[in-house]
């Protein structure tokens, strides 16, 4: 009857502490954020309102987006950096008026683009078997390349209306954008779970060459996660071009560096599906808010960069001791 | 020279060699021999420095030696070659010649005398390879002779030859006697290990023969006839695990045909039928290519020339160099290495089963977890875990080769293929893995393996294939079939072994 004999207190000691376990066993982000919001309360309350908050939930949406698909990549040990490229394209394509097409066949063209990059990705990373960094950055680099020598013949111009609608719609006070996002973040989270694409994207992160001995189509399942990466890119271009209003060749530069941050610090290592779709969606909120307490601190630009470089060298720091164990 | 004195030797639970004694006199080529396993390259690997032996004593010149890495025996004069290429890719042949040991002029890399030095040794060994040549350029071939250059290029006093003929052809064996005869004229003593009758007659004076990592018998070469050889190396005992052969129904529908098949540019054809209901092995010695044979068969390694087609109930379909393709058709591999090949580690049980179960599904399906399933399945495959969801990397080794083989049985294959299906597996889980292909056998499926424990192919197979230089030389029924038998084809081939049985 040992088990009777244990007392209420101890019995609450055993709960602290195992919920103090799963606590630390989350994803950085979530302390992170956690800690921001405190500081925050401190030093600027104002950000806590609930209508700054709710601004800062729709700023982060696109960078939640781009990292639904960052962290599909890392699942399967690749990455993604064109999504910067991507962006860039996106907004060229949307503003400068070179295709005359109307708004809603310059949105399909957009997502046409963002399905070929995509494919161009996993054609080099699984055909070639060139490295993803190598590969995505120098598509990042030739597409901003087009698109600047683009930009001297006919520069981006105007938003297309839809998207600077879009953006602005509500229902009641939430803002649409940041419906579609959970929508998103909802559809993947299940798609990841439950369909046998999901098992494939687990078994290549686990053990890629026995996915290729044992017959799972390996190819297909890459080339399926970066053709996903770039659309979702492609719809965080759509709105971050919303926001702002009109095409630039800056749209979305750090996008794809902040969602590599996000997605190592809501807890996705390489190969593994540890945070799921949560933990970096997590990280996204809270790099945005981050971004928000810096510049209102009157840290700006600078700090910014610091920050995401710490970021960064950090987790490749923590992932190369986490793989040498 | 060399004495090996009750050496013994384990890896875990098994004893690799148990009180090996064998004296080795200088200025003789001395043949280490036996079937795959025997402890050959044991034997040599703990006077390489490679293991440490656990019990007996090793003397050199009558004094004790325990060479603990390969550079210990390399200072004690103790020069190998093994059978892995060693040489740097990115470096030309004269420096993997020299590496370590440059002959230098003014503080300087001598290159000059090193390119000419290199020359020489290379040109002992009759061939005209350019030293300039970068080690990542050369075929396997002609790494092998680099290696060897590099070996008898050391002064030392003892040479080990580990398998050092699979990859060379006629005439570089040739040559290879010559050297091995100049070094026994300048008094070394050579260690040839191999299980080419050929090379054994031809070049060595001595041949100890090993069995089961014990001792057999240590004889001049002279005093011995290549049939007393081969009967020297097998006779052992046929354990009583295996399950029973049923009778076979004539006229069961073949599984998988393969006609024509070559595996290189330069390998003879294999032609053969496998038919469901049947367990086909493989047999033959270590790197004759029953490996590349059975790797072609399920879309890893691609195929020169020929055809398989695997028979279904729509008809037959041919099955192409794609291993998504062949998975696909119901032809399942488990290769012989779990942890790099296989499984996933990090992965549950569960997770390791099911994704067998999705081979046919659209990747886009949404599936349920068949718990159920799982379970029934892990207790037919009596699978020791803490649960389902236990990661497959924490079982031990005979219940991961469970858990991969019951992937494929999970899948509804009706052809499987197995590279040695109870590779560092216990006892009872070997007896356990033996009921389990059995049973497959028995629901229709076809089963083709590969193994290099020839005892595991007689118990268990209804049809031995005897492979030897890629071409399958003779065909025997696994219940009558002796390990006489198979070892004399798988040594001599078709036509000396034929005529040896006729006498």
């Amino acid at each position: 009857m040992t088990r009777d004999a244990v007392s209420p207190a101890s019995m609450t000691g055993q709960w602290l502490w195992r919920a103090g376990k799963t606590l630390l066993s989350l994803p950085f982000a979530y302390a992170a954020l956690v800690i921001l919001m405190v500081v925050a309360y401190f030093m600027r309350p104002a950000l806590l309102s609930p209508m700054l908050l709710l601004l800062i939930l729709r700023q982060a949406a696109p960078l939640g987006i781009a990292v639904l698909g960052q962290s599909l990549c890392m699942r399967v040990l690749s990455l993604d950096l064109s999504i910067g490229g991507v962006i860039v394209g996106v907004s060229y394509i949307l503003t400068s008026g070179l295709l005359p097409f109307s708004e809603p066949v310059l949105l399909l063209v957009a997502v046409a683009f963002g399905v070929a990059v995509g494919l161009l990705n996993a054609f080099f990373i699984t055909r070639l078997r060139a490295s993803s960094v190598i590969v995505t950055l120098a598509v990042t680099l030739v597409i901003t390349g087009v698109a600047v020598a683009l930009s001297q013949l006919r520069s981006p111009g105007e938003a297309p209306e839809i998207l600077r609608q879009l953006v602005r719609l509500k229902i009641g006070i939430v803002p649409v954008v940041l419906v579609i996002w959970a929508l998103l973040l909802l559809a993947v989270a299940i798609f990841i779970r439950r369909s046998v694409f999901g098992r494939y994207v687990d078994a290549i992160g686990a053990n890629p060459r026995a996915a290729w001995v044992s017959g799972i189509p390996y190819v297909r399942v890459v080339s399926v996660v970066h053709v996903m990466s770039s659309l979702f890119a492609v719809f965080a271009g759509f709105l971050l071009i919303g926001f702002v209003g009109i095409g630039s060749m800056d749209l979305g530069r750090d996008l794809a560096l902040n969602s590599l941050a996000a997605v190592i610090l809501g807890g996705v290592t390489f190969g593994s599906g540890k945070g799921g779709v949560l933990g970096p969606t997590v990280a996204a909120l809270m790099l945005t808010f981050s971004f928000n307490l810096l510049t209102s601190l009157g840290l700006g630009e600078p700090a910014k960069l610091m920050l995401q470089g710490i970021i960064i060298g950090v987790a490749a720091a923590a992932y190369s001791v986490q793989r040498n164990n | 020279m060399i004495s090996f004195d009750k050496v013994t030797k384990r890896f875990g639970s098994n004893l690799a060699l148990s009180e090996v004694s064998i004296d080795c006199e200088a200025g003789t080529v001395h043949a280490i021999t036996g079937e795959n396993g025997a402890g050959k390259s044991t034997l040599m690997n703990l006077l390489a420095g490679v293991f440490s032996a656990d019990g007996g004593e090793i003397r050199l010149r009558g004094e004790p030696i325990s060479p603990e890495r390969p550079a210990d025996a390399r200072r004690l004069g103790i020069s190998t070659i093994f059978q892995e290429l060693t040489l740097l890719p990115n470096l030309t042949i004269a420096e993997n010649l020299f590496l370590g040991r440059e002959p230098l002029r003014l503080g300087m890399v001598d290159r000059a005398s090193m390119r000419r030095q290199a020359g020489s040794m290379i040109a002992r060994l009759g061939s005209s390879l350019d030293v300039d040549a970068y080690c990542g350029d050369l075929s396997v071939a002609d790494q092998h002779l680099v290696e060897i250059a590099r070996g008898v290029s050391v002064d030392a006093d003892v040479f080990i030859f580990d398998e050092p003929t699979a990859a060379l052809n006629a005439p570089e064996v040739e040559k290879l006697g010559e050297l091995l005869a100049a070094l026994r004229a300048s008094g070394k003593l050579v260690f040839y290990v191999s299980h080419r009758l050929d090379e054994i007659f031809r070049f060595c004076d001595r041949v100890s023969i090993l069995k089961d990592g014990k001792h057999v018998e240590t004889r001049p070469t002279q005093a011995l006839t290549r049939d007393e050889l081969v009967s020297l190396m097998v006779g052992r005992v046929l354990s009583k695990f295996f399950p029973p052969r049923p009778a076979r129904p004539d006229g069961a529908p073949v599984a998988l045909s393969v006609s024509g098949m070559r595996v290189r540019e330069d390998s003879p054809q294999v032609s053969f039928e496998l038919r469901s209901g049947e367990i086909v092995g493989l047999a033959g010695l270590e790197g004759q290519g029953q490996r590349n044979i059975i790797r072609a068969l399920s879309g890893l390694e691609p195929v020169v020339g020929g055809k398989v087609t695997k028979g279904s109930e729509t008809g037959p379909m041919p099955l192409g160099p794609d291993v998504v393709a062949t998975a696909r058709a119901g032809v399942g591999f488990v290769p012989e290495d779990r942890k790099t090949e296989g499984l996933y580690l990090p992965l549950s049980i569960d997770e390791n089963i099911t994704l067998g179960m999705l081979r046919r599904l659209p990747i886009w399906q949404l599936v349920k977890r068949r718990r159920d399933v799982i379970e029934e399945l892990m207790g037919r495959l009596n699978v020791r875990s803490a649960g389902a969801r236990q990661a497959v990397g924490e079982l031990s080794g005979g219940n991961q080769q469970k858990v991969m083989i019951g992937r494929w049985l999970a899948s509804g294959i009706d052809v499987l293929l197995l590279e040695e299906p109870t590779r560092g597996v216990d006892v009872g889980a070997k007896a356990e893995i033996y009921g389990l292909l059995r049973e497959f056998a028995n629901a229709g499926g076809a089963v083709l393996t590969v193994s290099s424990e020839l005892l595991e192919l007689l118990g268990l197979c209804d049809r031995i294939l005897v492979v030897r230089r890629n071409e399958i030389v003779a065909e025997l029924d696994g219940a009558r079939a002796a390990e006489e038998e198979v070892m004399r084809y798988a040594l001599m081939g078709r036509a000396e072994a034929g005529v040896h049985a006729n006498a």
